[in-house]
């Protein structure tokens, strides 16, 4: 007992005296990433928890202030799952997840991310529903998540996003109708297909989530 | 007189009916062995009778663990429970220690009736899988000094029944997944000599009534909890403390003036809590005082100059508060400090010069200040300093070259500041350097000569400064070196094949500069290399097709210079090179196909060469392409349908060319 004291004061010095993971919360929420993720690329290789932030990092870019814009992990070969750390880089512009082995279901904690533009995570092995919080990027301008297991509906609230300009859920699982308002009035069929959909939201006739 | 003789007639009778009652107890019991001699029979039986309720107790509770449990129990059997392993038993027979730490039990202790052991003084059962709760039965164990369940599974609450216990000296539950709030109650341990509820899920606030802990001395760990609430301002009442350690919570509140009676106190941690409010002047008269930490705060308010009293402070840690001032024109009383880390505040003014005097000092952090004036001379007098972190603030003027004589420095982080002058000559000259950063800063003069055989080198950067003098021999011996930046400097000289010496060499970036040389073909050696900037220098020649061995490559700009030639097929090997930038060159020739192989380009800039013939479709082969910029070339034929199918493009620059066709 006496040794599990000496031992708590010894540890409290050492972790008081070492260089400790950096503070930066953004490069703290990509170290938090990469202990989900299993890499056997290596392309996270140069991810070290301890500089002062992860602008040197590679497949990371920030603006001048140090902040991160654009995390670029496409075709690299990771798997595992995303967890809810991603939501905060609130700078973020581009996030580019697809072509890998990604699974599990899409955190709702992206909707946090405001200054979206490009949102891709095609190719992987996601499940789950694509999150209504997506409603919330209101800067988006790409989202594909093609080529995923995806299930559940299209949430209609992502016909509030005036910016989207491209989408593409197809080769998933998706079920219900396909929204025909705002932006996805000019989306192809393409876009949709190889899914479980009713086919287009027939207004006031058949309730958007029939058969989902 | 009457009352007197009432009393030892009272007490004669007491000493008579005690013997009767031994008495009885010996004549109701029976024997175990015949023969034995009335005296010894009448000690055994008790003790037997004792010990079968403590032996049945743990057989009983052994026998609730799974199968592994047990065996690792197997001395566990037969009636003497001395002999348990773990088991320590006093003169008379009775258990008073159980010591099962580190054994590597799982199972509960729902199993085992405490009310069987009260003469257990000392419970150990640290460091297995116990899960369940604490059973409130603890209570139970009136002669328990010590408790230790640390590092194991438990949940649910504190039992309050642990109050009961009064002769309890060390308390320690920490590591589980207890939960609810410290029971006021526990503030009746007078005794208590040591707590430790730190790493568990208690939450409300802490509760005033444990400021009674007079004889508290040892630890009072309450650390990584959700406790919320304020620190109880009684807290000066625990004046035998020696080690405080409430970091890592929701405190809120400012840390109370009473703090100062804890005259004994050595380490004081709050960091990673909301705390508020001022550092209290009275602090300063912590005369034992080793650790103060209270980083990653909201302290606010000046840091106080009767700080500087503490001559036993060999950590002071500030970091990532609201603090406001300058540091203390005294700091350099502080003797014994071997930490300072004031980072991440909105601290003014300069540098003491008093700091040279901290001559234990190993760790000198600034970040993220507002702090202005020179280096002082006095800092090259910390003979021991391993990190100097002084990033992000306004410093300006030139280094003293007493920094030279800083020979054990691990860490030199300078940059983001308005330093200049010449860079320390000798920064490396005690081989020890691993970390130098001045980037961004007014720094003149060549690249340190030290920096040549500093073979712990790991991270250079010096960009974005107005260094000059030649590169070709300023690197040697780099066996650890991973990131060189010097980019947007005046450098001139020659790209050295001692590059290639360097195994772990991922990122080399020497852009904006004067280098005029061919990339020398050696280069392709850089096994590790994944990024290669050398854009806007003088580059001539043509670009080796060694280039193509390197595998890790994922970024290559060797953008506005004057290299010839074509682009060598090689290039197409490349298979992670995500941005190409050939722009601004004389490169001639065809564009190779082979840049469709290229599966994980996005960017592709090859503008203002002089590229002829056609774009080739194989281009359509690099699906991911974001941006591709092929203007102001010699570029002819048809732009190929294929680009049509590059999903992922926003910008196409086909522009001053001399293609015909359709846009796809």
């Amino acid at each position: 007992m006496g040794l599990l004291s000496l031992s708590c004061c010894l540890l409290a010095i050492f972790l008081s005296l070492s260089p400790a993971l950096s503070t930066n919360s953004e490069g703290n929420a990509l170290h938090a990433l990469r202990t989900r993720l299993s890499d056997p690329n290596n392309v996270l290789q140069s991810w070290d928890p301890t500089l002062v932030n992860p602008c040197t990092w590679f497949h990371i870019t920030c603006d001048s202030n140090n902040h991160v814009i654009r995390l670029d992990l496409g075709n690299s070969n990771v798997s595992g799952t995303l967890g809810p750390e991603l939501g905060q880089l609130k700078h973020l512009k581009y996030l580019e997840l697809y072509m890998s082995s990604l699974s599990g279901e899409i955190p709702k904690e992206l909707g946090n991310l405001k200054k979206l533009v490009s949102l891709d995570m095609y190719g992987n092995k996601l499940e789950g529903q694509i999150p209504k919080a997506f409603a919330k990027l209101k800067s988006l301008r790409f989202l594909r998540l093609n080529n995923n297991k995806l299930t559940g509906p299209i949430p209609r609230e992502l016909t509030a996003l005036s910016d989207l300009k491209v989408f593409d859920v197809s080769n998933n699982d998706l079920c219900g109708t396909i929204p025909v308002d705002g932006p996805f009035a000019s989306f192809h069929m393409e876009s949709f297909e190889n899914n479980r959909l009713n086919g287009p939201e027939l207004q006031g006739l058949v309730p958007y989530d029939f058969g989902c | 007189m009457a009352s007197s003789l009432l009393l030892s007639i009272l007490s004669h009778l007491r000493v008579f009916f005690f013997f009767f009652s031994l008495l009885f107890l010996i004549s109701t019991t029976s024997f175990h062995e015949p023969g034995v001699s009335p005296s010894s029979i009448s000690f055994s039986t008790i003790h037997t009778s004792r010990n079968k309720d403590e032996v049945e107790a743990l057989l009983n509770w052994k026998s609730t663990f799974d199968n592994h449990s047990q065996s690792l129990l197997s001395s566990w059997h037969g009636d003497n429970p001395c002999r348990f392993t773990g088991v320590a038993c006093n003169n008379y027979g009775a258990i008073t220690h159980i010591n099962l730490s580190n054994v590597g039990l799982r199972g509960t202790l729902d199993g085992l009736e405490l009310s069987r052991l009260t003469s257990v003084v000392s419970f150990e059962l640290a460091n297995n899988s116990i899960y369940g709760s604490i059973p409130s039965s603890v209570g139970n164990l009136s002669k328990l000094n010590s408790l230790n369940l640390c590092f194991n599974e438990l949940f649910g609450e504190i039992p309050p029944s642990i109050s009961m216990l009064e002769s309890l000296h060390y308390l320690n539950l920490c590591a589980n997944n207890l939960s609810g709030r410290i029971p006021a109650s526990l503030g009746k341990l007078g005794d208590l000599i040591k707590l430790g509820i730190s790493r568990n899920n208690l939450s409300g606030s802490i509760p005033q009534e444990i400021c009674n802990l007079r004889n508290l001395k040892l630890l009072f760990f309450l650390w990584r909890n959700r406790l919320s609430g304020s620190i109880p301002s009684e807290f000066g009442r625990l004046i035998s403390l020696i080690e405080l350690d409430l970091s890592s919570n929701n405190l809120t509140g400012s840390i109370p003036h009473s703090i100062r009676n804890l005259s004994n106190l050595s380490l004081l941690n709050l960091f990673q809590n909301n705390l508020a409010g001022p550092i209290p002047t009275s602090l300063g008269k912590l005369g034992n005082l080793s650790i103060f930490d209270i980083s990653q705060n909201g302290i606010s308010g000046f840091i106080p100059q009767e700080i500087c009293n503490l001559r036993s402070l060999t950590n002071l840690s500030l970091s990532g508060n609201r603090l406001l001032g300058s540091i203390p024109s005294e700091i350099g009383r502080l003797a014994s400090l071997n930490k300072l880390d004031l980072s991440f505040n909105n601290l003014t003014g300069s540098i003491p010069y008093s700091i040279g005097n901290l001559s234990s000092l190993s760790f000198l952090i600034l970040t993220q200040n507002n702090l202005t004036g020179s280096i002082p001379t006095s800092v090259g007098s910390l003979a021991n300093l391993t990190m100097l972190i002084i990033r992000e603030n306004m410093f300006s003027g030139s280094l003293p070259s007493e920094l030279n004589r800083l020979t054990h420095l691990t860490q030199l982080l300078m940059d983001t500041n308005k330093l200049e002058g010449e860079l320390p000559k000798d920064v490396c000259l005690g081989r020890s350097l691993q970390n130098f950063s001045a980037f961004k800063n007014h720094f003149t003069g060549p690249i340190p000569t030290s920096l040549k055989n500093c073979s712990t080198l790991i991270r250079l950067r010096l960009e974005e400064n107005q260094l000059t003098g030649n590169i070709t021999e300023a690197f040697g011996i780099c066996p650890h070196l991973n990131y060189v930046d010097l980019s947007h400097n005046h450098l001139n000289g020659e790209l050295s094949w001692r590059w290639e010496h360097c195994p772990n060499l991922m990122n080399l970036r020497i852009s904006n500069n004067k280098i005029s040389s061919e990339i020398p073909a050696i280069f392709g050696r850089i096994a590790q290399l994944g990024a290669l900037k050398l854009s806007s220098n003088f580059l001539s020649g043509e670009i080796p097709r060694e280039l193509g061995s390197l595998s890790m490559l994922f970024e290559l700009d060797l953008s506005s210079n004057t290299i010839t030639g074509n682009v060598p097929t090689e290039i197409g090997l490349l298979s992670h090179l995500a941005h190409l930038n050939l722009a601004s060159n004389n490169l001639s020739g065809l564009i190779m196909m082979q840049l469709g192989s290229c599966k994980s380009l996005l960017t592709l800039n090859l503008s203002r060469n002089k590229f002829c013939t056609s774009i080739p479709p194989e281009i359509g082969n690099a699906q991911f392409l974001e941006v591709l910029d092929i203007s102001h070339n010699l570029l002819t034929g048809n732009i190929p349908g294929v680009l049509g199918q590059l999903r992922m493009l926003q910008i196409l620059n086909i522009s001053h060319n001399n293609l015909f066709g359709y846009i796809p």
